[in-house]
């Protein structure tokens, strides 16, 4: 068989189970995530009950859940995007710092996804190429290249690459950032080898329209952050 | 070199399923020899296009009646979306295409949140292969995985070519604000192995795939806006890299168009006009540059519509699906006749 230059050696979709499956467990997660920010200032008790009833609800296999409705539209959501919900999840609720009834400023600030910009750069310009690549704006077609090794090979470095960031790296927030999305892409890699999860592209288990949306959102409320802070170390100086 | 004349042997409708006003977008394949059907079609069929009540219908040509067999309803959306375990607002455009294991498959045209700029493939095969099945029973296998945006905004129409080896090329198009026409690549089992674009044009979908030799295959394309003309390119190497050829001097509503090898005669149906779908013809080509047009598939008054045809060689005869005023799907058969000029 004659192959093209970004085809895959072996069928790579996902069985019809694991993607049921996947869709259901992705869409719990996120919208529990979503719930459980929205309810941020409120206590731990409610913010459990309402985040377990809704993943609950994204779990049914049927009309009634809100997965069935949103994959219609989005389909599955990226590995990424649910680990960094999963891990927002235990931490906002299953942590000791979660469990305090009122979350002060610095509860919250432990429980916030704030990335550096050093992340998001790579995550917002990659959502960029395959977004116009899917309009064919480029001669080249990246999205195919998912299908191959060499996708997974590129996730693998960049894993690696944080890995090595954060071992450098001398600030404690930023280490750990680092950390947990090297470790988080690493297992997106492991369930894209398993269960070919979310299509069999490894693009779309890195990232996904609505988390390089919310790379951009994270990426203006950094800049906005870091410009104040900026100002008023100036007005300090002065 | 020879005249090529094609010369009727056979037509008339499919049998709709009952009850039902609208028809429209057939697909044909080829069953095995030992089947008692010679070949089957698929469409999608309801109360109008888009409507929530389209499925997609199922019918087969029976060898020993010489007729086609009634027509079935083979996937519902509500079904379809129960097996994926996520909704399916409106069905569209299906593709038969039946494997050398003799299954069936059936890549459906689902749409998500919107119209049909929001649609995925979705690819079904047959449960249960029996011989002689007249009423087939599909299960879905993939989505095929074609574009990040949330996998929309990719549609199916024409039928896949087989390549030597078994594996399939099934052409796609993308029609989400620019339209781009594409090829998958199937394994000879229907495993997805990857994508590739066809041309760099814009506004070209809809692409029909005409194999003139293993590794040199020309694309026809339906043309969204510009010339009124059938785009065409070609590629070299199966599929790897595609050049783009000067538009077809042959006149087309942004209307589908169907090609297909027969026996080493081009053959290619398509609307003759730049105004409207009131007439289909077939044409044939030695070169698959320049055609002639062999036979006036159907006329009908301005407004009328004969539309997105679909072709079939098999047995050596030339077979030709069509959707009739979008009530019915009509079938023509042809034997080619080769006559010294």
């Amino acid at each position: 068989m004659m192959l093209w230059p970004w085809e895959a050696s072996a069928a790579i979709t996902p069985s019809l189970f694991a993607l049921s499956v996947g869709m259901h467990v992705g869409w719990a997660l996120v919208l529990g995530t979503v719930s459980a920010w929205l309810l941020r200032s409120f206590a731990i008790k409610l913010r459990r009950a309402v985040a377990v009833t809704v993943v609950l609800l994204c779990l049914i296999p049927n009309a009634w859940s809100p997965s069935w409705w949103l994959g219609l539209a989005f389909q599955t959501p990226s590995l990424i995007l649910q680990g960094l919900c999963g891990l927002y999840l235990y931490r906002g609720l299953y942590t000791q710092a979660a469990s305090l009834t009122a979350l002060d400023d610095s509860t919250v600030s432990q429980i916030k996804l704030r990335w550096p910009l050093g992340l998001l750069l790579p995550a917002i310009i990659a959502g960029w190429m395959l977004a116009l690549d899917t309009f064919a704006l480029f001669g080249i077609s990246f999205y195919p290249i998912g299908f191959t090794p060499y996708a997974v090979l590129a996730a693998l470095f960049f894993a690696c690459l944080l890995q090595l960031i954060s071992a450098r790296s001398g600030h404690a927030a930023s280490t750990r950032h680092y950390r947990e999305l090297a470790v988080i892409i690493l297992l997106a890699i492991v369930v894209h080898m398993l269960f070919r999860l979310p299509t069999g592209n490894m693009w779309d288990a890195l990232i996904d329209p609505w988390l390089w949306m919310m790379a951009h959102g994270f990426a203006a409320s950094t800049l906005i952050q870091s410009l104040r802070a900026h100002h008023k170390r100036s007005k300090v100086i002065d | 070199m020879a005249e090529v004349r094609l010369v009727k042997s056979g037509g008339g409708e499919i049998p709709m399923p009952p009850d039902t006003p609208a028809a429209h977008a057939s697909s044909l394949a080829a069953l095995p020899a030992q089947h008692s059907a010679q070949l089957a079609a698929a469409w999608f069929a309801g109360e109008r296009e888009s409507a929530p009540d389209v499925r997609i219908a199922f019918s087969s040509f029976d060898k020993a009646q010489q007729q086609w067999t009634p027509a079935t309803f083979v996937v519902d959306r509500h079904l379809l979306g129960q097996q994926l375990g996520f909704g399916i607002r409106r069905l569209g455009n299906p593709v038969l295409w039946c494997d050398d294991n003799q299954q069936l498959h059936l890549f459906v045209v689902g749409t998500g949140l919107g119209g049909w700029a929001t649609s995925r493939i979705i690819h079904l095969q047959q449960r249960d292969v029996r011989l002689n099945e007249t009423h087939p029973r599909f299960e879905p296998r993939a989505v095929l995985p074609l574009s990040w945006l949330w996998n929309i905004s990719y549609l199916v129409r024409n039928s896949p070519v087989v390549l030597a080896d078994g594996a399939v090329v099934l052409p796609v198009y993308f029609e989400l604000g620019s339209k781009y026409p594409a090829l998958v690549k199937l394994d000879p089992a229907g495993g997805f192995r990857g994508i590739s674009r066809i041309s760099r044009k814009p506004n070209l979908l809809q692409p029909a795939v005409l194999p003139v030799s293993e590794r040199r295959w020309f694309a026809y394309m339906r043309m969204s806006g510009g010339t009124h003309k059938i785009a065409m390119a070609e590629t070299d190497d199966a599929g790897n890299r595609w050049q783009d050829l000067p538009d077809l001097e042959l006149p087309n509503p942004n209307a589908s168009v169907a090609a297909v090898n027969a026996s080493g005669v081009q053959t290619l149906t398509f609307n003759p006009s730049s105004a409207g779908r009131n007439q289909l013809v077939t044409a044939t080509s030695a070169d698959g540059v320049r055609w002639t047009i062999s036979s006036q598939l159907a006329t009908g008054e301005a407004g009328d519509e004969f539309s997105y045809p679909a072709m079939l060689w098999h047995d050596n005869q030339l077979w030709v699906s069509y959707t009739d005023r979008r009530r019915h799907i009509a079938w023509q058969r042809f034997t080619i006749q080769h006559q010294a000029p």
